[in-house]
């Protein structure tokens, strides 16, 4: 199965996560050789979305056997392999529907078919379901280098359509541009005034302008504007989306982000992908392909492999023995060594499969809602349906998640979900929950860096609700392992500007064929 | 990077020697169809030059003297088929509006068809139309061509036929006003426009003036209160208060106590500070503050009109 894959790379990226994807085709982008790899059989690693079957499948975890390679001689060193999947702990799958339709009395009540699991199933593909879902500020980091690069060609996006917060025990609208303050009926003139009033500072102010306000929490800083409680809630938690023990700096970086995002693809500050956020992984693994990465799924890892005289990394090798080399560097997930037992951070994830959405509406919304008070951490609430095509039509995923990691092992779902149904009080209730699927993802951000030279180590996702994080990693990293001012992600050319030359063939106005549309 | 090829990618002198050929190009047929077109303008067939116009004219709709030439032709057309043509002319200047949504010709031109069209005017048309209108502004909702043909239509072409469906008419335009300023605030033309509706509005229900005015005030004070330094409603505001209400409908408390208020939030507003000005002048009250802010204008606030601010004192 390996044969005829060469062995020597410039690069070896291990894992198909946002961080290493990113990664991977920034280093085919300057021309380096590429070899990116990932012992699952789908890309994405702990970013992937899935469908409904293959979600169950993953959910089944498989031990996998230690293989033990010797070294081939006295200089290597062997070091094994982690599984992984073992960064997700406490994977539960639930279902509230049965199996299938034998097994519900025909009653007068549910002469209509009721839901079943096998329903559920032979509609399996129109199902997206993320393991980490996130958000793309449209003035975001991501945003930025997707355009930035012309990865964004690759994929599709929809504007998160409703963004709602919680209020007087509901699930109502933010009003957060200039039209939803003036078309709000519940915000007194005055009030009206002294919101925009901030929330054009946050537009136009800098940083510096704070001056001493700038360590005050964010929470006294907004009351010195004379905002209500109500108001500054709506800024803290909708706007700026940090927490009460914020600073002012951190609160007004986050409006300003969320405030400049507006406008610039619609009325709301956030994208979300077609097909889920497992898309993401996969267009940049596209563009390292294009720009000749090999990509190799289901590739069997053993360990990697070392200079024991050097302590540098010099590659991998697969349990057939077969050696691969790099030059400049292996990239790989914390997961793949045994440093994530040092981390203690887990964010707990939640999906709910629900019949229902959080609050009705005309027409298909994406909607995003975060919950928080003064003693409480944030809580993001995402639903997708049939919109963004992540789930068949009537049906929807609602994802819920802390932004913070917790250090305690306890399982909180219960009381967040219950936290949620109160809000949405008759409208969804716990009967439209159909399924629900939780796991426990260790938190590697933060992690120290290896210790060995060239080999370099990205994180798994946290618990934000955008993917900054996984950029500055990337970018980082990019400039760590080639110091000497490459570009970073570079524009790809448009197809027109792209001339085929074959060696016979020196006639430079012929252009586009079908090369072309693999670009 | 391809496997079969290689591949090379043009540098931006290249692409820029590449983007010139391509203009060169254009120009060279534009100018020798040009050409033909005018010295065949007087011999021949209306037909043809219909059909060389509009090639042309799909590429470069802002060409006047090629709409002149149009219409030359089909004011040529017999009687029994002008109707046709007219109408299959409003889609050549939907096409050639999609190139320049902001073509003086081009709306001029759909104008002119409807003029002609008059007495053969159908109901679908106009549907047809406003629906375009409709189109046009979402895509730029000042787009002032399309604002004024809008009026046309609606004033021209489509007005009620009696005088008991004028009301509802004019109520209807007022919701659709108040849905644009809700999406934008600044849109200038949808106040604007609000002010001649508003106007007509009342000279056919003048029973209605106290009530209309009232919700219309709330509106404009909503509007200022939620952006002040945006002069649209500040604009409407006055034309509110001294052309519609007049000086003795003024009150006090309804009217100059909340803009009081507002100036207390936020000092220094110009639009807001002038307004109080002429307000106080006119109930004749605050002589000193009046002076006072008006100075102020001159001299550090809006120094560019210091003029017409003195003028004032």
């Amino acid at each position: 199965m390996l044969e005829g894959l060469p062995r020597e790379y410039d690069v070896i990226v291990v894992g198909t996560g946002m961080v290493e994807s990113i990664l991977g085709a920034a280093c085919a982008r300057i021309g380096k050789s590429v070899l990116h790899i990932d012992i699952n059989d789908y890309y994405g690693s702990e970013w992937a979305s899935f469908s409904l079957d293959a979600l169950m499948e993953w959910a089944q975890k498989q031990e996998t056997a230690e293989i033990n390679i010797d070294p081939q001689d006295e200089h290597e060193k062997i070091v094994p392999i982690s599984n992984p999947k073992d960064v997700c702990r406490n994977v539960h799958l639930k279902w509230n529907i049965p199996e299938t339709t034998e097994e519900t009395e025909t009653t007068e009540e549910n002469a209509s078919k009721p839901m079943t699991l096998d329903v559920l199933k032979k509609q399996s593909r129109k199902f997206n379901i993320d393991l980490t879902p996130k958000l793309y500020y449209a003035s975001g980091g991501l945003i930025d280098l997707l355009v930035q690069s012309n990865v964004a060609k690759y994929c599709e996006f929809k504007l998160v359509s409703r963004l709602l917060l919680e209020r007087n025990g509901q699930l109502e609208n933010v009003p957060s541009s200039r039209a939803d303050i003036f078309n709000s009926n519940d915000i007194s003139l005055i009030d009206k005034r002294l919101l925009m009033k901030v929330i054009m500072n946050c537009s136009s102010m800098s940083i510096d302008d704070l001056n001493e306000d700038r360590n005050l929490p964010f929470i006294d800083y907004l009351k010195k504007q004379k905002l209500n409680d109500k108001l500054c809630h709506l800024i803290l938690n909708s706007i700026s989306m940090v927490d009460y023990t914020a600073t002012t700096k951190e609160g007004f970086i986050k409006a300003k982000r969320y405030l400049d995002s507006i406008g610039r693809y619609g009325n709301s500050p956030f994208l979300f992908p077609l097909y889920g956020n497992g898309e993401m992984t996969q267009a940049f693994c596209r563009l390292c392909a294009v720009f000749g990465g090999i990509q190799f799924l289901r590739f069997p890892l053993a360990a990697f492999t070392l200079n024991s005289s050097t302590n540098q990394c010099t590659g991998i090798v697969a349990t057939t023995g077969e050696r691969f080399h790099v030059k400049d560097a292996v990239i790989c997930n914390h997961a793949y060594t045994k440093s994530i037992s040092e981390s203690q951070n887990t964010i707990h994830r939640i999906v709910l499969l629900t019949n229902q959405s959080i609050k009705a509406s005309e027409k298909e919304e994406i909607t995003y809602l975060r919950l928080s008070s003064p003693d409480e951490t944030g809580i993001h609430v995402i639903e997708v349906g049939y919109g963004p095509g992540c789930a068949p039509d009537g049906l929807f995923l609602l994802y819920l998640f802390a932004e913070k990691s917790q250090t305690h092992a306890g399982d909180n779902t219960d009381k967040i979900i219950e936290r949620l149904l109160e809000l949405t009080g008759d409208h969804l209730t716990r009967t439209n929950i159909l399924g629900q699927f939780t796991f426990d993802q260790i938190e590697t951000i933060g992690l120290p860096p290896s210790s060995i030279d060239k080999l370099f180590l990205t994180h798994g996702p946290d618990g934000t609700i955008d993917h900054d994080a996984a950029v500055i990693t990337a970018r980082n990293l990019f400039h760590e392992i080639y110091p000497n001012g490459e570009e970073f992600l570079a524009r790809a050319p448009d197809p027109e500007d792209i001339i085929i030359e074959d060696s016979s063939n020196t006639d430079d106005t012929s252009t586009t064929n079908t090369e072309n549309e693999a670009l | 990077m391809s496997v079969h090829g290689q591949v090379k990618v043009r540098t931006s002198a290249e692409q820029k020697a590449a983007r010139e050929r391509e203009r060169a190009e254009k120009l060279r047929l534009y100018l020798s169809e040009y050409e033909n077109i005018l010295t065949n303008r007087q011999t021949a067939d209306p037909l043809v030059l219909l059909k060389s116009t509009e090639n042309v004219l799909s590429e470069h709709p802002d060409c006047f003297t090629l709409w002149n030439v149009r219409r030359e032709a089909l004011l040529k057309i017999d009687h029994e088929q002008e109707k046709d043509f007219l109408e299959k002319e409003l889609s050549v200047t939907q096409r050639c509006l999609q190139s320049n949504p902001k073509s003086y010709s081009c709306w001029y031109q759909r104008q002119w068809c409807l003029k002609q069209l008059r007495e053969k005017f159908n109901v679908n048309l106009y549907k047809n139309e406003l629906g375009l209108c409709k189109k046009y502004l979402e895509l730029d909702e000042r787009n002032f061509h399309c604002w004024a043909y809008r009026y046309y239509l609606l004033e021209q072409l489509c007005p009620p036929t009696s005088s008991t469906d004028l009301e509802p008419f004019y109520d209807q335009e007022l919701e659709f006003l108040h849905a644009t300023i809700g999406r934008n605030l600044s849109n200038y033309s949808a106040w604007h426009y609000r002010s001649k509706y508003l106007d007509k509005l009342l000279d056919q229900s003048p029973a209605r003036r106290s009530a209309v005015l009232s919700l219309e005030w709330e509106l404009v004070l909503n509007a200022v209160y939620t952006d002040c330094w945006d002069q649209a409603a500040w604009f409407y505001l006055r034309w509110l208060l001294f052309k519609q209400l007049g000086s003795d409908a003024i009150s006090e408390d309804k009217h100059i106590k909340p803009l009081e208020e507002l100036d207390e939030v936020e000092p220094r507003n110009r639009w807001c500070m002038l307004a109080l000005c002429q307000l106080w002048k006119e109930k004749k009250i605050r002589d000193e503050k009046r002076k006072c802010y008006l100075v102020q204008l001159a001299n550090e606030i809006d120094c560019d009109r210091a003029q017409f601010y003195r003028d004032q004192i």
